[in-house]
C-alpha cells in the first residue's frame, strides 16, 4: 500500500501531435502512482488523448494540468485552449443528437463516459476549458 | 518518455503482418495507414494482420484510422484480421463506442493465419 501523495501538479503544453502522446503518458503515470488499476489508467489516458486532440485541432493548442485531489482521492485533469470555443456544448454532448461527422461529438461523449465527472466551459471567441475527474474505486483495492 | 511511433510490416505466407509501435502520434498513424495500403497494393496480398499488442490507447482517431485501413484494404481485395488487442483497451473502446469497421478480431497470430488461409483458399 503506497501513501496517497499530498499534492501532485503536472503541466503539459499541447502544441503538436506528439504532445498528445506526452499528455496521456503523464496522466497514465500519475494515475498508476495514485493506485488506479490498468483499466482506469487506460480510460484516463484515452480521455486525455481525446480532449488534448480537440484542444490542438479545434483550439489551436492549449495546456493540460493534472492535479491530485486529496479530500476524495482521485485525479483531476483540466485542459484549456484559447480557440474559437464550442457552440452548443449541450448539443455536442447529447448522445441522442445526430453527429455532424467531424468527430468532435464522438470524442467528447466518449471521454465523458470514461470519466466520473466531466464539465465543459466554452465561450465563443475566448476558448474552451474541460475539467474531468476520476475517483479511486476504493482505498484498499490495489 | 515513449519514443515516437513507428510500425514494422512483415510478409508472412501470402499475408502482411503490421505491428504499430506503442506510442503512435496522429501523423505517424496516417503515415502508417498510407504505407500499409501501399504495401497491400504492391504485394497483392490477400490478407492483412494488424497486431495491436503494443498499443495502449485506441481513441476515436486511432480507431477511425484502423477502420479506414480495414475498409480500404477490403476494397483492394484483402481480408483484415486484428490481433493482440489488450483487454483494457477493448473495454475502453466498447465504453466509448469505437468500432474498427470491417475487421475480424482474433486472439493471436496462429488463429489469424488459420482464419486468413481459410478465407482466401477459395470455395
Amino acid at each position: 500500500m503506497i501513501e496517497f501523495p499530498d499534492e501532485e501538479f503536472v503541466e503539459v503544453e499541447i502544441q503538436e501531435d506528439f504532445d498528445i502522446i506526452k499528455a496521456r503518458a503523464r496522466a497514465r503515470v500519475l494515475a498508476e502512482a495514485l493506485g488506479f488499476g490498468i483499466v482506469d489508467q487506460t480510460r484516463i489516458a484515452t480521455a486525455v488523448s481525446e480532449i488534448t486532440r480537440n484542444a490542438l485541432v479545434y483550439g489551436g493548442g492549449g495546456k493540460m494540468t493534472l492535479r491530485t485531489v486529496t479530500d476524495r482521492k482521485g485525479l483531476e485533469i483540466v485542459i484549456v485552449d484559447q480557440g474559437p470555443g464550442i457552440p452548443n456544448v449541450d448539443r455536442v454532448l447529447d448522445e441522442s443528437y445526430p453527429k455532424t461527422g467531424i468527430g468532435l461529438g464522438l470524442g467528447l461523449q466518449g471521454a465523458k463516459r470514461l470519466m466520473d465527472e466531466f464539465y465543459i466551459d466554452s465561450k465563443p471567441g475566448v476558448g474552451t476549458k474541460v475539467t474531468m475527474r476520476k475517483w479511486l474505486p476504493s482505498e484498499s483495492r490495489r | 518518455m515513449e519514443k515516437r511511433g513507428r510500425a514494422s510490416i512483415l510478409k508472412i505466407e501470402d499475408f502482411l503482418l503490421a505491428t504499430p509501435e506503442k506510442a503512435m502520434h496522429d501523423l505517424a498513424a496516417i503515415q502508417f495507414k498510407d504505407d500499409l495500403l501501399e504495401r497491400v497494393k504492391e504485394t497483392k496480398i490477400s490478407g492483412l494482420i494488424i497486431d495491436l499488442g503494443r498499443i495502449d490507447v485506441v481513441d476515436s482517431f486511432m480507431g477511425r484510422t484502423i477502420g479506414e485501413i480495414a475498409n480500404s484494404a477490403a476494397l483492394l481485395g484483402a481480408e483484415v484480421a486484428v490481433i493482440g488487442l489488450r483487454p483494457e483497451v477493448a473495454i475502453t473502446m466498447v465504453e466509448m463506442g469505437i468500432s474498427l469497421g470491417q475487421v475480424h478480431p482474433l486472439l493471436n497470430l496462429d488463429l489469424a493465419l488459420e482464419f486468413l488461409r481459410n478465407q482466401t483458399r477459395g470455395v
